[in-house]
């Protein structure tokens, strides 16, 4: 049996407008493994991002625990959990969210430099990551100059190139068209594959549903299915053996 | 080495070349304006900077070279004795009423000097002639631009004090601010102002070569408890003259103030440009953030882009400033550009963009990377 790479506990979160307030996740608990594409599908105000912020780290809950690779998230301090992020954590947004002044390899870069790799041994990384997304030949480019599939591929590289546990992907194609859409879907899942990650998505694109190892379906702040590609699973946080 | 800072500023300087000219011209205002003023006030100590002295001995306390009172006896026998001193020499001023041929009298400013050939006072402007000049009684020598004022050309006989002169010759660059200036012998300024006996202003001290002035000048100052006189260097006397007129005459209060709005707009507009580059970038910043990299790392992005900013702009002050001198100095424009201004107004130019990039981190604590998964 694998251990979940992560674990949320009974989280709920609510967000307060002037007089009215809106339970957005309400007592969720759930169990992502490593090794598997997640997605998380919903109806848009389902509070699928909102859970995806809280599980990696960047939205605090009102309460509950989230326990990523054995720790405790939430009771960390702020720069703490930065640290754990730079570690651990890749993002793959809607938006790409490219430095447009840098090349694709210096976009590919920049984040190991944080990490204290830098020179030689960094631009050899970043180059591995980008062969792997296919982009070998256009690490040169600025974002202007590639597609969005591009776009979001170098993004992808971006997020990989720290060889991260951690995956996290918010609507990642929802910026693409169909063709596009698919090569990143099978990206991330290859990525999840081969190198052991946890890879958790949140889309609102019914396409990519066949592509996943696991759906999770999110309505009004609760799960409402929880299905593998082959089998269905009724109970949310039950782990498979 | 990937510097997002500097990448950014090459790609999109056109938005930077804003927060550069500010801070440009911010320093090339106060740059320009304090060596004009400086270039003005450098006439108050003119009889300093074109004397041959290494230092100056004078009454103790003396605020600026022309407020010099008369020195008690004695107060050159330490110098005298110091094995560095080469030549110690008297220098007398004295404010006098100099009557033009047609009539009309004119307040001078009257200094005596040495008329030997190895003498110091105005050792630079004048030549072995003129000082010989000087040598006959009731010669005086006045300076190009106060031939107007006097009304007198070379040969004319004036009355200083009631009492008969010559002008003897003409120099150009001995005149201080607003003052009439007129050189002439110490023998010829006891005529013309007999009630100074022999009291002299100033003691010109000359070292023998490889003689440090600083270290001299401390060593024969009056040693006593109550100080009978100063010892300056002539650099230190010409520095404190200076900027005592330019504290005392309001002058340096207005140019201040000028300064002080040139850069607070440098500093406005450099920080706006910035704050607005934070603010068209900050999706990006907040991805950096969800990767894991601290506020503190991208704090230090947009200080090391302010900082390259403030070098830039100090670069091109550099060169228009040395373009503003030529002009200058072909318009027969007083400037000075002593190194500290020129050192302080960098200081002041890198403050301002580093000030600047530290007032535009606001919109930084913006970039939350939870707002990208709304």
């Amino acid at each position: 049996m694998v251990a979940p790479a992560l674990s949320s506990h009974g989280i709920s979160k609510a967000f307060t407008t002037g007089h009215i307030t809106q339970q957005v996740i309400k007592d969720s608990s759930l169990d992502i493994f490593p090794g598997e594409l997640t997605l998380v599908v919903g109806p848009s105000g389902s509070g699928k991002s909102t859970l995806l912020s809280i599980l990696a780290g960047l939205l605090r809950p009102d309460s509950g625990h989230v326990l990523s690779l054995g720790v405790d998230l939430w009771t960390l301090k702020e720069a703490e959990i930065d640290r754990f992020r730079l570690n651990h954590c890749g993002f793959i947004f809607q938006g790409f969210n490219l430095f447009s002044p840098l090349t694709a390899l210096e976009n590919v870069i920049l984040p190991l430099q944080y990490l204290g790799i830098r020179g030689g041994s960094a631009e050899r990384r970043a180059r591995r990551a980008l062969d792997e997304v296919g982009l070998g030949p256009r690490a040169h480019l600025r974002p202007i100059e590639l597609s969005g599939g591009e776009k979001q591929r170098v993004a992808i590289a971006r997020a990989l190139v720290k060889e991260p546990q951690l995956i996290f992907a918010d609507e990642p194609t929802s910026a693409l068209d169909k063709t596009n859409g698919q090569i990143t879907v099978d990206l991330l899942k290859r990525i999840a594959h081969e190198h052991r990650a946890m890879v958790l998505g949140v889309t609102h694109d019914p396409r990519l549903l066949s592509h996943a190892d696991r759906v999770i379906e999110l309505e009004d702040g609760y799960v409402k299915s929880d299905r593998r590609s082959s089998t269905t699973v009724e109970e949310p946080h039950h782990a498979p053996d | 080495m990937v510097s997002l800072a500097r990448s950014s500023l090459v790609y999109d300087w056109r938005r930077y070349a804003a927060a550069v000219f500010a801070i440009t011209f911010a320093g090339l205002l106060v740059l320009v304006q304090l060596a004009l003023l400086l270039g003005l006030f450098g006439t108050v100590s003119v009889a300093i900077d074109q004397s041959d002295a290494d230092l100056w001995i004078g009454y103790p306390k003396t605020q600026s070279v022309d407020l010099g009172r008369p020195l008690p006896p004695g107060s050159t026998v330490n110098a005298w004795m110091h094995r560095s001193v080469r030549r110690v020499e008297p220098l007398t001023f004295a404010i006098g009423d100099l009557r033009r041929p047609d009539g009309v009298a004119v307040s001078v400013f009257l200094y005596g000097i040495e008329p030997v050939p190895e003498g110091l006072a105005f050792a630079r402007k004048l030549t072995p002639e003129q000082r010989r000049l000087l040598d006959e009684p009731d010669a005086v020598i006045i300076d190009v631009a106060d031939q107007a004022k006097l009304g007198a050309n070379v040969g004319a006989l004036v009355e200083i004090n009631g009492k008969r002169a010559r002008i003897a010759g003409i120099v150009e660059g001995i005149r201080g601010v607003g003052t009439v200036s007129v050189l002439t012998s110490r023998a010829s300024l006891r005529r013309f102002s007999p009630d100074l006996g022999t009291t002299t202003t100033y003691q010109l001290v000359a070292l023998r070569s490889g003689a440090r002035p600083a270290r001299v000048a401390g060593e024969i100052a009056d040693a006593g408890g109550i100080k009978r006189y100063g010892v300056w260097t002539a650099e230190d006397f010409s520095v404190q003259s200076q900027i005592y007129w330019l504290l005392e005459s309001g002058v340096g209060i207005g140019t201040g103030f000028a300064s002080a709005l040139a850069l607070l707009v440098g500093v406005v507009i450099t920080s706006q440009t910035l704050g607005g580059a934070i603010l068209a970038s900050l999706k990006e910043f907040a991805a950096l953030r969800a990767l894991g990299v601290s506020n503190a790392s991208l704090r230090q992005v947009v200080l090391e882009q302010s900082w390259w900013l403030g070098l830039i702009g100090l670069g091109l002050t550099g060169l228009l400033t040395a373009a503003s001198a030529w002009l200058g100095d072909t318009a027969h424009v007083a400037m000075s550009f002593p190194w500290w201004l020129l050192l302080g107004v960098s200081a002041v130019i890198l403050a301002v963009a580093l000030g600047s990039g530290l007032l535009a981190l606001r919109p930084l604590y913006q970039a939350d990377p939870a707002n990208l998964l709304r």
